[in-house]
């Protein structure tokens, strides 16, 4: 057990590594960065200064190491267009896009887990075929379409919810609703399967003999079955909303993180992006991880595969 | 046992699982909506009834069909720009088709390589490839391409690199263990014996044997495409004005969305429609498929 933690832990290590390596490549494939920092029209005196100013003068291997360490104690320099911490900026925005997908995601297990198991206790009924067509929409709908929708049928139409800003609760009922319609196939289609295969396992054919009732073997038996593999989707799912999340803050104006790597692309504000894109391959490789060594401690047969 | 008579009961069942699709309705419906959408993208210049980029600002705005104020000259109306709605909902097929099916050309194309090489020789290779795939799999696709428009700007081109570049894991670790199982197998094993060379067997026996698989993802994969160009178009980061891309129609519908909604229905419509059917399709295939791999 020991060995594949090690394992695991050296693996996840070497991935960050590499991300972090190809993250930090981005602004050297990016022309000068000095240029872009002081602007194309400025003297050749004031980019060797900005040049100075930041280090790009340094061998490239000395910049990673000291851009990673840093990193690491959670300084991801400064931005080029706003001249503030780039930390200060993201940790200002992350209430926000953490409550969004949060949000988000508790609105599609309310959705996924009734239904899934609801269609999992009687394949192919009326209910099944609900819970088949929904996932399928939710995977071709496309999220910012959606988006626009709601805004015009429940913003501009009806006139219920506001469509722009976070100040109240209510702006967050159509970014959540959203959101979570996108993270909400796969929650479905993960609960419904391990329903249906923990209702042909044994151990609720035992339960089935004891005499036990239906919605009892459901909710006490299949249903906790589901949990593991469900905490570890909805966790991984919680990383993809982030990319959700751009196109969603984008529409509704909500000052998240989303909304700031779109606003950092636009301005080709690098240290902003890079952040961002190391902080999400990051947090995969650790929910993974977690995910990974927790499964292990389950079951057995899946450290032998290392 | 002769190392070729694998492929006989395979060329067999063509007409069977031709059959098959047309007697399932998902997969036949699904599958010849997508075939229409096909030639509505071959055939846009035929069919549009005006240039796509045709500008005329005194006509700009018209609605379609159906609404008061209607030109009949315009059946689905005009954008903010005064060009004919309906010629750029047919050219935009052409932008999503063109993404979908040199995306995933990329992707499969890299993914079928780096699965098939993993899956044979296993061992070493096998770690060092999975390391790869998960290194991949780290990586953030839709941050990822918004780096890539920071570095070098936002084109057609750079965003089907990008996917193509990014979307290929889902095929080296489905080949990867398509290509496990096929290996173990007899034919396999005696085309080692006689001594045919590693490359032979990975073109000759493996990917003859894996190429369902590879067509099945490579319908899923597309519709992920699809739906990645066109918010990233959504956004200003993928396919640039004037191209007519379903995803920048809606972007500049958004700017008209208080006065004149309906121009983000039909665009969002087309897309949701286009996706849908490669999906059911895609899922339908991967049934039929797996019912023949059971029988």
């Amino acid at each position: 057990m020991t060995g594949f933690i090690i394992k695991r832990l050296v693996s996840a290590a070497l991935t960050i590594l590499v991300v972090s390596a190809l993250t930090f490549s981005i602004a050297f494939l990016a022309g000068d960065p000095a240029i872009a920092i002081a602007g194309k029209d400025s003297s050749a005196a004031d980019i060797a200064r900005v040049r100075e100013h930041y280090g790009f003068d340094r061998p490239v291997a000395v910049q990673y190491g000291e851009w990673l360490g840093k990193a690491l104690t959670g300084d991801f320099g400064q931005s080029y267009h706003y001249q503030q911490s780039v930390a200060d900026m993201l940790a200002a925005r992350l209430p926000i896009t953490l409550g969004l997908g949060l949000a988000a995601i508790v609105f599609a297990l309310a959705i996924a887990v009734p239904l899934g198991v609801a269609a999992a206790a009687r394949p192919a009924s009326l209910v099944d075929r609900m819970a088949l067509a929904l996932s399928v929409l939710g995977q071709a709908m496309p999220t910012f379409w959606l988006a626009l929708l709601l805004v015009v049928f429940f913003g501009l139409n009806l006139r219920w919810l506001p469509i722009s800003g976070n100040t109240t609760w209510k702006h967050f009922i159509m970014p959540t609703i959203a959101l979570g319609f996108f993270a909400l196939p796969a929650l479905l289609r993960i609960t419904r399967a391990g329903t249906i295969d923990a209702l042909r396992a044994d151990y609720v054919r035992t339960a089935r003999a004891k005499g036990l009732g239906p919605a009892k073997i459901l909710f006490r038996h299949a249903l906790r079955n589901v949990m593991i593999p469900l905490v570890s989707i909805s966790a991984v799912q919680l990383g993809a909303l982030l990319s959700g999340s751009i196109v969603v803050e984008q529409i509704f104006a909500l000052q998240g993180i989303g909304a700031l790597s779109y606003d950092a692309t636009l301005r080709a504000d690098l240290p902003i992006v890079q952040a961002i894109t190391l902080i999400v391959a990051v947090f995969y490789v650790l929910l993974t991880l977690v995910a990974d060594i927790a499964n292990a401690i389950l079951d057995p047969r899946i450290r032998e595969n290392w | 046992m002769s190392v070729s008579s694998k492929q006989a009961p395979a060329a067999a069942q063509r007409p069977g699982l031709m059959r098959r699709i047309v007697s399932t309705p998902a997969v036949s419906i699904s599958g010849g909506f997508l075939l229409l959408l096909l030639l509505i993208a071959l055939l846009a210049p035929l069919l549009a009834p005006y240039d796509p980029y045709a500008q005329d600002l005194s006509r700009r705005l018209l609605p379609p069909i159906g609404y008061p104020n209607h030109d009949a000259a315009h059946l689905l109306g005009t954008d903010g720009f005064g060009r004919d709605y309906l010629s750029r909902l047919v050219y935009g097929t052409r932008i999503s088709l063109l993404i979908g099916f040199s995306v995933v050309f990329i992707a499969g194309l890299i993914g079928t390589t780096i699965g098939m090489i993993a899956g044979y020789f296993g061992g070493k290779v096998d770690q060092v490839l999975m390391f790869v795939i998960n290194t991949r799999l780290a990586m953030p696709v839709f941050l990822a391409a918004m780096a890539v428009v920071v570095v070098f700007g936002a084109s057609l081109t750079s965003t089907v690199l990008t996917l193509g570049l990014f979307l290929w894991d889902r095929f080296a670790v489905v080949v990867r263990s398509a290509t496990q199982q096929v290996a173990a197998q007899d034919f396999v094993l005696a085309a080692q014996s006689i001594g045919f060379s590693n490359t032979r067997i990975i073109f000759k026996e493996i990917l003859p044997n894996i190429l369902s698989v590879v067509v099945v993802i490579a319908t899923l994969e597309m519709g992920s495409a699809i739906l990645l160009e066109a918010a990233l178009s959504f956004l200003g980061f993928g396919v640039q004005e004037p191209t007519a891309s379903w995803g920048l129609m809606l972007s500049q519908a958004r700017e008209q969305l208080f006065f004149d909604a309906w121009l983000i229905y039909l665009p969002g419509f087309a897309l949701l429609s286009l996706v849908l059917a490669i999906n059911v399709f895609g899922d339908g295939l991967r049934d039929l498929l797996g019912a023949r791999g059971r029988a």
